[in-house]
């Protein structure tokens, strides 16, 4: 143990006084995270898109239709929907294709085959839609829920034997509650931040590379190895030296990006400290295992530098998207970056605490195996 | 007995590093291992020091079986790699430090230690200096430092003057011969032959991973010849100079080349001043006189049909 801190504390004099590479490890992230921010802050804005143009057409008679005429007039429907009515499907058609609706409402009569059967009865409720406006859609559909649900509750009373039941939505006002604790809805600058901290941390990887080719590999390994220090010591004095100084670096990648972007972090730093700290540790274990089976440093180097950006790239850390794959679902819960990043923004904005736990078990565990396997490789290949 | 190795070999791949090599090292020696490149001798050393697995045979360090060197053991040695194995962002004192604390080494020991090693190698003074700023020469010397704090009482030297300036090679080879007066046995490899003869007590010639030959400098130069030339250059040759000289005790042969006189003698068999009185004596001046003995270059052509350079 003596000699693996006798490893850290000359590794860590030496990091320090590599000024070109510690600064370069810092501003890269930041310049990252400003391009990103800037070029992409668009997408995370939130925007104002007005009342939805809709048409309706009631094919049958009834109760429910009459409510349901009432329902689309009423004042705060008027907040989202901009409704006029046709008389047939034929001119609903016609607003749709003139694009002076974006949804049509069509109301047609009474399914029997449901009656048949015992079912439930009621209108058949079917929506048209122009392409490429499924947001506005999703809009007429929610609101269109409400009314629906209402109704289907006033008709549960009738049935159980309740009479002048009657369908009168309760005025109230939607209150907008942004997801970040401090107030604030979570912007580019906020994510950008996040992710780039959990890219540059796995590029701690690349770090212990260069420090354990240089100490196994290259002449001073000679000279290391004949020296009373044991492999697992020097090994992990090694990578805990890589490891302090990124922590060190990303506490200033934070302190920066909160003061300079605002980047939200929460209001938990040590349990940000923690987050980071399992991800530099296993980052660095991941490096010390693609030396030790490449045993080339840079080949190993590319490997890492590879598979960083891609593991960032498919967990959605470049660009946001959403996929309901199942498998490739399973795939991203398996990349570290998905796993760091879920982790803190879980922290940040009150997420799931599972994702938390999850992520210390896979960065902790991951790089107690990787280590182990380090340990075993270097040994049988030196 | 310090290094005892038997029947040792190392391949690689189809490459045969070391072939049968025995050899051993008594304390208090300074052994040379003399080859040219891709003889062995780095093998050898790596193979001493546990740093290279050994196909067969067997090596003893100080007496232990070294198929897994002891911690113990390693703090008793101490090595001079051949690619100086310094780092460059730390100080000449803290390169030392560092190593020696690797040794096992911690406060006065150290303290003492560091300053023991940087004063041996002249770079006391230089100490909070980091290596970059050193000249090839400075740097070798501190890459000694490094495998001296601990006072090891084996140290192994590969080629440690490759790429330097005289003045700094004449340091070396003065600070290996310091050393083991100081009780130090030291293994010293090289290629340059001059060095071996200068520092080394015994000497152990490789060639194609085999011991060709083994012993002290007079044992080699004598597997080589039983006899030495005397070149005279005199004011003007005359036959009765040749005569004269010719029936020395103990002379073969006597050529005349213009002034010169090339003479053959048996080794160690005749005086250089007993050829000069019977010149003279004729009233003949001698201007010059050299004795041409065989050297490490001449025993190691002799043995294996190449220069050590080749």
């Amino acid at each position: 143990m003596k000699h693996a801190f006798t490893v850290l504390r000359y590794t860590l004099l030496r990091n320090v006084r590599d000024i070109p590479s510690s600064a370069e490890m810092v501003l890269s992230p930041l310049v990252l995270i400003f391009l990103l921010g800037t070029v992409l802050g668009d997408a995370f804005e939130s925007r104002d898109i007005g009342a939805t143009p809709v048409t309706y057409v009631v094919e049958t008679d009834g109760p429910y239709a009459e409510a349901l005429h009432d329902f689309l007039n009423r004042e705060e429907v008027g907040r989202y929907l901009t409704v006029t009515e046709s008389q047939t499907r034929v001119e609903a058609h016609r607003l749709l294709e003139a694009k002076e609706v974006i949804t049509a409402i069509i109301v047609g009569a009474v399914d029997d085959g449901d009656a048949q059967d015992g079912g439930a009865t009621g209108p058949a409720i079917t929506l048209l839609e122009r392409p490429g406006s499924s947001l506005r859609t999703g809009v007429v559909r929610s609101v269109l829920g409400t009314f629906t649900r209402g109704a289907n509750v006033s008709y549960a009373l009738a049935r159980e034997g309740r009479t002048g039941v009657v369908y009168e939505p309760i005025p109230a006002e939607f209150e907008e509650r942004t997801l970040s604790r401090a107030g604030r809805a979570p912007g580019a600058f906020d994510f950008y931040a996040v992710s780039m901290l959990v890219l540059f941390v796995m590029y701690i990887a690349q770090y212990a590379v260069y420090g354990l080719r240089e100490d196994l590999m290259e002449p001073i390994g000679d000279r290391v190895r004949s020296t009373p220090i044991a492999g697992w010591a020097h090994i992990s004095g090694k990578l805990a030296a890589h490891v302090v100084t990124g922590v060190i670096q990303a506490a200033v990648i934070v302190i920066v990006t909160s003061i300079v972007f605002r980047a939200n972090w929460g209001t938990q730093p040590l349990l940000l400290v923690a987050i980071v700290l399992s991800i530099c540790i296993f980052a660095a274990a991941l490096g010390g295992l693609v030396l030790a089976i490449t045993w080339d440093g840079r080949r190993a180097e590319g490997i890492i530098s590879i598979v960083v950006l891609v593991s960032m790239i498919l967990s959605g850390g470049a660009f946001q998207f959403t996929t309901t794959s199942p498998s490739f679902q399973a795939f991203q819960r398996l990349l570290p970056h998905y796993q760091g990043q879920r982790a803190i923004l879980a922290m940040v904005y009150g997420g799931d605490a599972g994702a938390i736990g999850a992520a210390f078990i896979y960065f902790f565990g991951g790089a107690a195996i990787l280590f182990l396997i380090t340990t075993v490789l270097a040994r049988r290949t030196a | 007995m310090v290094v005892r190795m038997q029947r040792v070999t190392k391949r690689y791949g189809d490459v045969v590093a070391l072939d049968n090599v025995d050899l051993t090292i008594e304390r208090g020696e300074i052994v040379g291992l003399l080859g040219p490149n891709g003889a062995g001798k780095t093998t050898t050393i790596s193979g001493v020091y546990g740093l290279t697995r050994f196909d067969a045979g067997e090596v003893t360090l100080f007496g232990h079986p070294a198929k897994r060197i002891d911690p113990g053991i390693k703090r008793r040695m101490g090595l001079v790699p051949q690619d100086i194995a310094v780092f460059d962002d730390l100080t000449a004192g803290e390169n030392v430090s560092y190593f020696g604390r690797l040794y096992g080494l911690s406060g006065r020991a150290l303290t003492e230690g560091v300053s023991f090693a940087l004063e041996f190698t002249g770079l006391n003074e230089r100490r909070d200096q980091r290596p970059k700023s050193f000249s090839g020469g400075m740097k070798r010397r501190l890459n000694i430092a490094c495998a001296l704090a601990h006072r090891p009482e084996l140290v192994i030297l590969d080629e440690p003057t490759v790429g330097i300036d005289p003045q700094s090679r004449n340091h070396i080879l003065e600070s290996v011969r310091a050393l083991n007066r100081d009780g130090t046995t030291v293994i010293y490899t090289s290629h340059y032959m001059e060095e071996v003869e200068a520092v080394c007590s015994r000497v152990i010639v490789m060639d194609h991973g085999r011991v060709i030959a083994s012993g002290t400098q007079s044992d080699l130069k004598a597997l080589v010849s039983d006899e030495e030339t005397i070149d005279i250059e005199l004011e003007r040759m005359t036959p009765r100079v040749v005569e004269a000289v010719r029936s020395v005790a103990g002379v073969k042969e006597c050529l005349p080349e213009g002034t010169h006189l090339r003479i053959t003698v048996e080794r160690d068999g005749v005086r250089l001043g007993r050829v000069i009185e019977k010149a003279t004596g004729l009233g003949v001046e001698v201007l010059s006189a050299q004795i041409e003995r065989p050297t490490l270059e001449s025993v190691f052509l002799s043995l294996t049909g190449r220069t050590l350079r080749d």
